[in-house]
């Protein structure tokens, strides 16, 4: 299917700048390498606390993160043992917003949405998901050590914007890193 | 990085299998309307002909898909290579069924950055794709699925015009499970 469609406007502007296209195909810009951090084979441990989760408590997981589509994507594959289910997402850059909206597939047939603004070190999120029929925000940060070898993944959630309760608290440690270039 | 900003309406899907409401800690098993998406899995080449506008002239297309399932068979996913008028591209695209509007909500992302969302629908042998700025794909499949015709739509200023049509075969069938 294709969506191609897409291609039609895509296509229509792809073709329009054919031409262009031909000699020198598009170019992740730096803003997409700074998604290299995140890279490799990750293994995860922490608590998700009591809330309107598909699980509850400590949890597992490994993680194999990989740049995709020329680089313009980073695309994660997690595996969440106690939850047992499987999950990928989808990580690109938005240079209109300067931020980087992300796609969660969830092994559980949901598909949800999140936003993701970098300061320094630390990547902060924001996004929002539905839980038996009600409506939930979530926010949270995920900061990386000095040497990009571990970060920890703190977040929150709140049912109306106003109060927060927390919602999941990991440390993500890298157990091999990406290919070298 | 060349985003296109038409396309790059990130899909904001909170797509919810009615069980999961019910029984969020137990893993979905596939609507059964996913069987009939079947008929996509496996390793497709279409050909054709395609325009930038509705004026323009025709050039050739070729559009080569690798569909397979995903996490446990829940969403569907196409690798694509498209080649048109000189200009190459590589996509993904992911689609989640919702059996309560029973649709399929497609993600799509492309190696210049951009991005884009559809709504597709099966009925019997006829799969159609919607786009929010009014362009329609429409494809037919034959009987034993292992071809498909397949034409864009859109419309500008009020004249419907063809963006491409194409003509597949199903190169490598869905592994045997």
């Amino acid at each position: 299917m294709t969506r191609i469609a897409i291609l039609s406007s895509l296509l229509a502007v792809c073709l329009g700048i054919a031409a262009q296209a031909q000699t020198a195909p598009a170019k992740p810009g730096p803003e997409l390498q700074k998604l290299h951090v995140f890279v490799g084979h990750w293994k995860g441990e922490g608590t998700i606390q009591p809330g309107p989760f598909s699980h509850v408590g400590k949890e597992n997981f490994e993680e194999t993160d990989e740049m995709i589509l020329g680089g313009f994507f980073l695309q994660m594959r997690v595996t969440l043992k106690e939850a047992g289910r499987q999950d990928l997402w989808v990580i690109g850059y938005d240079p209109v917003n300067n931020n980087y909206p992300a796609t969660h597939f969830l092994g559980d047939g949901r598909v949800t949405t999140r936003t993701y603004t970098l300061d320094g070190s630390t990547w902060r999120y924001t996004g929002k998901f539905s839980a038996a029929g009600k409506q939930y925000q979530f926010r949270g940060t995920a900061t990386f050590a000095a040497d990009g070898m571990s970060y920890t993944n703190k977040g929150e959630f709140s049912p109306d914007g106003n109060t927060w309760s927390p919602a999941w608290d990991e440390k993500i440690t890298k157990a091999k890193p990406g290919p070298k270039k | 990085m060349k985003r296109i900003a038409i396309l790059s309406s990130v899909s904001v899907m909170l797509l919810m299998f009615a069980a999961v409401a019910l029984a969020q800690s137990s893993a979905p098993k596939p609507a059964p309307e996913l069987k009939q998406a079947d008929v996509w899995v496996g390793d497709w080449v279409f050909s054709g002909t395609g325009k930038d506008s509705p004026a323009g002239p025709e050039h050739t297309v070729e559009w080569r898909p690798h569909c397979h399932w995903i996490l446990s068979g829940i969403f569907l996913e196409w690798d694509s290579n498209w080649k048109g008028n000189g200009a190459e591209l590589q996509f993904l695209e992911i689609a989640a069924y919702d059996p309560i509007k029973k649709v399929y909500s497609v993600s799509g992302f492309a190696n210049d950055g951009s991005t884009w969302a559809l709504t597709s629908t099966f009925d019997k042998d006829t799969w159609v794709d919607t786009f929010a700025n009014g362009c329609r794909n429409t494809f037919h499949f034959s009987a034993d699925g292992m071809a498909a015709s397949g034409i864009q739509e859109c419309e500008q200023k009020g004249v419907r015009w063809t963006v491409w049509q194409l003509k597949g075969t199903k190169t490598k069938p869905a592994a045997k499970k």
